[in-house]
């Protein structure tokens, strides 16, 4: 091992949704005088509103630390940070690639959850050491030992040295920073050896183009480089490089065994993606770090301005959000009932709200979703194969042999308590039970594994967990490719014409049911209007579910004389506003959340 | 007193409100400014309007280039001010202002107090129109309105004012009023048509809180569910057969809640619909004027002790101001406009606000008969009329 790396350490953190990882990482960066109290927002790592707002972490991030150990020497310490969502798992993989050692943070009192044990496992399978940390030691139901014997069981690690730890309380942190230096190993990598540098995440700066956080395997990053991307052989000279302690600091070179950032002048983020492997222009290295993955979204939404004179707005916005975010992509599309707007394609139901409340808040545009699509494999009579991701461009089933749709292989862990309702709730969805088994020797907690089709998870499959469990239930899922289902269009006619954007795929056992929900929902989120509007579900031309929405007949106001004149005015006005929250289809105005509450069904 | 050019009605340009906010008590579906009073002060109030028409003047001294065209003493009760009073209030106001000599003098009464000696005095004191706030002659509908007079009071009222001299006399009728039917609203057109008035007014009650100044007891009742209205089509219907009962009378309807012989629609009135300027006296009234492109709207002080306070020591009794835009009062002028049976001219409106002209809507509207042409004015059809708001909204 290169004595140039002997104190260094590359560590991350693995924590279910809301277990406390910020806070660990606050106390860390607190405690190693990193951050210092005045700087100490919360959560410094969240760096983004929506993060912050909804506690998940999108972006990873890289912090330095420095820390005298108490065998008297200096170490750096290097905390990446990892995305915490199931929609992210390879950008999580990727980040665990940089890594040496992983911090396991378990909540005390709810036990491991499937996310982290899917990122657990991802950590042991690049042999990084996981050092087991139970949190939350305050709370009154915590429990210590069984969270102990649970982590033994469940993961297969020893957790005899686990920290007990209170983040909120600062109690551990000290037995925390020492377990790092002295369990995760130092990095290696000769680094006089050609450069291989792995990318673990990039984003776009409106100043310095894409910024690349890498992880320095072999060699050494210089500043004026000429270096090499290995996915598309493109070429760029090192302009910055820099460290995070916590705010970017320029050094001049980042040797093997080093995290930090690097800016070349790359101008467009597809041109730096994550698990890419930069190497010397002039002196390649044999081989890419393996594991690189082109990400590819899986689920499709129309996206279209309420007002049409946005459109320009529209595409403006969406450039400037794929700049930084290379897992999104858009293409124009045009639909019947809500005239131009995009196609987009998200890796999943949290990246696409995230994507649409950017849209919203950010760029300031009233939008309309339509029901999210997954990508289906449609198989014609003539032997061609298309991939679709828009009910509205299924072929009329005549010319269809068959159809395919995606699976998942999702594993859901639960108490017992709600372990029927979870099965339920899985066979609804017309989910195949691959395995069931308890967890640990107390015997309270299940996994269940099921097949899955994505199309059943995408909605609210996470939402009806979560309720059905009272919050207890927690998912992970990998995708297990397609399988052959009998699949049909279900349209929504309204007034007798059909609104392209509110086409769905469905199961065809499911159609009938899903129609009477549909027709009913829709019932309910569009207002009454001037004429009677009758909404209508159908397959082909077969219509199987209707319901009726009578005509308005009153909306009038009695007096309008001197003081009445303003107050009637603002009425007016709150109904205008009301009205752009609208899409004109036909002569019915559908409020924008009609368009995906057609999804939203079963009460 | 001029005809609008946008809506072909004749109506006062320059008009006079004044606020006499007393009342023996609160009717539980009122949300105007009043003041509950066992003895009424109405020497002070009179000397305090008069007192603010001076500061009002002093402040604005354009309001006496023009000509009143109207008078309206609205409440509040004011039939019970004392004639000699109303007298004194109307001469003072004379004597300020310039008064057009075909001015229209409105005073509300209610039936209760009505005899003909009073509505003489008002009669002499120059009040030369009368709006009675008959409201129905069904006693359980006037019980649960929690008006005080009865169905003959009313008559008697009517009658009296006849007696009085009064020449031009308007009933109001509401209906909509839980446990209201169709018969019962249809009945009281009747008998109120069969009194021979020149005008009717006949209001839809609004309870909902969104609709109305202040919280009712009704408005409260409705969101607790404890007021159980009839419902829209029944209203409905109920609009319908009171508009045809009193239209088989002579007396036309020509605003959504406005009906008369013809000629004989109010001046005052239509002065709100159509734009036009009002200088506002006593409490809580609203005054509006032009101002360039835009316009102002004032309320007074709403509270009568601090009114009172106000004026007595000199001070304008302002208690809202509100800047309109020409975009507000576009607004204003479409929402009141196709309120009118005579309907508004939209190609002029919009030209004359640089609006956006709505030719697409409009057209719409039209071919689904919500909407009519009337020359080079549109109108709302009699469906439409139910709509109103909703059509409004369309067009705005």
């Amino acid at each position: 091992m290169p004595a140039e790396n002997a104190h260094l350490r590359n560590f991350c953190i693995i924590a279910h949704i809301d277990h406390g990882k910020s806070t660990l990482a606050d106390r860390l960066l607190d405690r190693t005088g990193t951050v210092s109290k005045r700087e100490a927002q919360d959560q410094f790592l969240d760096n983004m509103e929506l993060e912050r707002e909804r506690g998940i972490t999108i972006k990873a991030q890289s912090v330095r630390m420095q820390y005298r150990a108490k065998d008297g020497k200096d170490y750096v310490l290097n905390l990446i940070d990892t995305p915490g969502h199931v929609d992210f798992a390879y950008e999580v993989s990727r980040s665990l690639a940089a890594c040496e050692g992983a911090l396991l943070v378990v909540d005390a009192s709810q036990g491991v959850e499937a996310q982290t044990l899917a990122n657990v496992y991802m950590a042991l399978d690049q042999n990084l050491e996981v050092i087991p940390v139970i949190n939350k030691i305050d709370l009154p139901s915590a429990d210590v030992a069984r969270t102990r014997a649970e982590i033994e069981d469940v993961i297969g690690i020893d957790a005899s040295t686990a920290v007990p730890t209170s983040a909120k309380e600062g109690i551990g942190i000290e037995e925390i920073l020492e377990a790092v230096v002295a369990r995760v190993p130092p990095p290696k990598g000769d680094p006089a050896a050609p450069l291989k540098a792995l990318i673990f995440d990039s984003w776009y700066d409106s100043y310095r183009g894409v910024v690349v956080l890498v992880r320095v395997l072999e060699g050494a990053l210089e500043l004026k480089q000429q270096i090499l991307l290995l996915s598309n052989g493109k070429k760029f000279e090192v302009q910055e490089l820099g460290v995070y302690a916590p705010f970017s600091r320029p050094v001049p070179r980042l040797i093997a065994g080093e995290v930090g950032v690097l800016v070349a002048n790359v101008k467009e983020i597809h041109d730096a993606k994550v698990g890419d492997t930069i190497t010397e222009a002039a002196r390649p290295t044999a081989e890419p770090f393996p594991g690189f993955q082109e990400v590819k979204p899986m689920v499709f939404s129309g996206v279209f301005p309420i007002d049409s004179a946005d459109y320009e707005n529209l595409r403006d916005a969406l450039e400037k959000l794929q700049l930084n975010d290379s897992a999104f992509t858009y293409e124009p599309e045009t639909s019947t009932a809500l005239g131009f707007g995009f196609r987009c394609g998200y890796l999943g139901l949290l990246h696409m709200e995230i994507v649409q409340e950017r849209l919203e808040r950010e760029y300031g545009l009233s939008l309309i979703t339509t029901a999210p699509s997954v990508v289906y494999k449609v198989f014609s009579v003539k032997g061609e194969e298309m991939l679709i991701d828009n009910p509205a461009k299924l072929p009329a089933s005549q010319h269809i042999e068959h159809m395919e749709e995606p699976v998942l292989t999702c594993h859901i862990h639960v108490p017992d308590e709600y372990l029927g309702a979870i099965l339920k709730l899985c066979q609804d969805r017309r989910g195949v039970q691959k395995d069931i088994k308890y967890l640990g020797s107390s015997g309270k907690r299940v996994q269940v594994t099921y097949g899955m089709p994505l199309s059943e998870v995408v909605f609210d499959f996470f939402d009806k967990l979560k309720s059905v469990s009272r919050g207890y239930a927690s998912l992970d899922y990998e995708l297990a490719g397609y399988q052959t289902s009998d699949l049909v269009k279900l349209d929504v006619l309204i007034n007798g014409d059909p609104v392209d954007a509110l086409s769905v795929i469905v199961h065809r056992d499911r159609a009938y049911q899903r129609g009477r929900d549909v027709c009913a929902r829709l019932k309910e989120v569009i207002p009454k209007q001037m004429y009677e509007v009758a909404i209508q579900a159908a397959i082909g031309s077969r219509v199987i579910a209707r319901e009726t929405i009578s005509a308005m007949r009153k909306n009038v106001l009695a007096k309008c004389y001197g003081g009445d004149i303003s107050r009637k005015r603002k009425l007016l006005e709150k109904q205008k506003e009301g009205k752009k929250r609208m899409k004109q289809v036909g002569s019915v105005e559908i409020p924008q959340e009609a368009f995906l509450a057609v999804l939203k069904t079963e009460g | 007193m001029e005809v609008d050019p946008l809506t072909g009605l004749e109506a006062a340009r320059l008009g006079l409100y004044v606020h006499f906010p007393y009342c023996l008590r609160r009717c539980p579906y009122c949300d105007f400014t009043i003041a509950i009073a066992r003895s009424i002060p109405g020497a002070r109030y009179a000397d305090a309007v008069l007192g603010e028409l001076q500061l009002r003047l002093a402040q604005r001294p354009a309001w006496t280039e023009r000509p009143l065209d109207s008078i309206y003493l609205g409440g509040g009760t004011p039939s019970l001010w004392d004639p000699a009073e109303v007298g004194r209030v109307l001469q003072g106001i004379a004597r300020a202002l310039p008064l057009a000599v075909d001015a229209e003098i409105s005073l509300e009464a209610n039936p209760e107090v009505a005899d003909t000696a009073r509505l003489a005095g008002y009669r002499a004191a120059g009040v030369n129109r009368l709006s009675l706030g008959i409201q129905s002659f069904e006693p359980g509908v006037l019980a649960t309105l929690g008006r005080s007079h009865s169905p003959s009071d009313a008559e008697d009222a009517f009658r009296a004012a006849r007696a009085a001299g009064f020449e031009n006399v308007s009933a109001d009728l509401i209906h909509g009023v839980p446990g209201q039917s169709l018969a019962g609203a249809v009945e009281d057109a009747r008998r109120a048509a069969a009194l021979r008035p020149e005008h009717v007014s006949s209001y839809v009650l609004t309870v909902e809180r969104d609709h109305l100044g202040a919280e009712t007891v009704f408005s409260r009742r409705l969101r607790q569910g404890r007021l159980a209205l009839p419902d829209d089509a029944a209203v409905v219907e109920m609009v319908d057969a009171v508009g045809e009962v009193l239209a088989a009378s002579g007396l036309e309807r020509y605003e959504i809640s406005s009906h008369a012989v013809p000629g004989r629609h109010s001046r005052h009135n239509a002065l709100y619909w159509t734009g036009g300027e009002s200088l506002a006296l006593g409490a809580g009234a609203v005054g509006f004027r032009r101002d360039g492109a835009g316009g102002l709207r004032t309320t007074n002080l709403r509270s009568t002790p601090r009114w009172l306070e106000a004026v007595e020591a000199g001070r304008l009794p302002d208690e809202e101001r509100e800047t309109l835009g020409p975009e507000a009062l576009y607004e204003e002028r479409l929402l009141l406009g196709l309120r009118l049976r005579s309907g508004v001219d939209l190609r002029r409106l919009w030209a004359e606000h640089g609006a956006v002209p709505r030719t697409t809507a409009v057209e719409a509207l039209v071919r689904d008969g919500f909407l009519e042409p009337v020359g080079a004015r549109f109108r709302l059809t009699g469906r439409g009329a139910h709509l109103h708001q909703e059509i409004s909204a369309r067009l705005v």
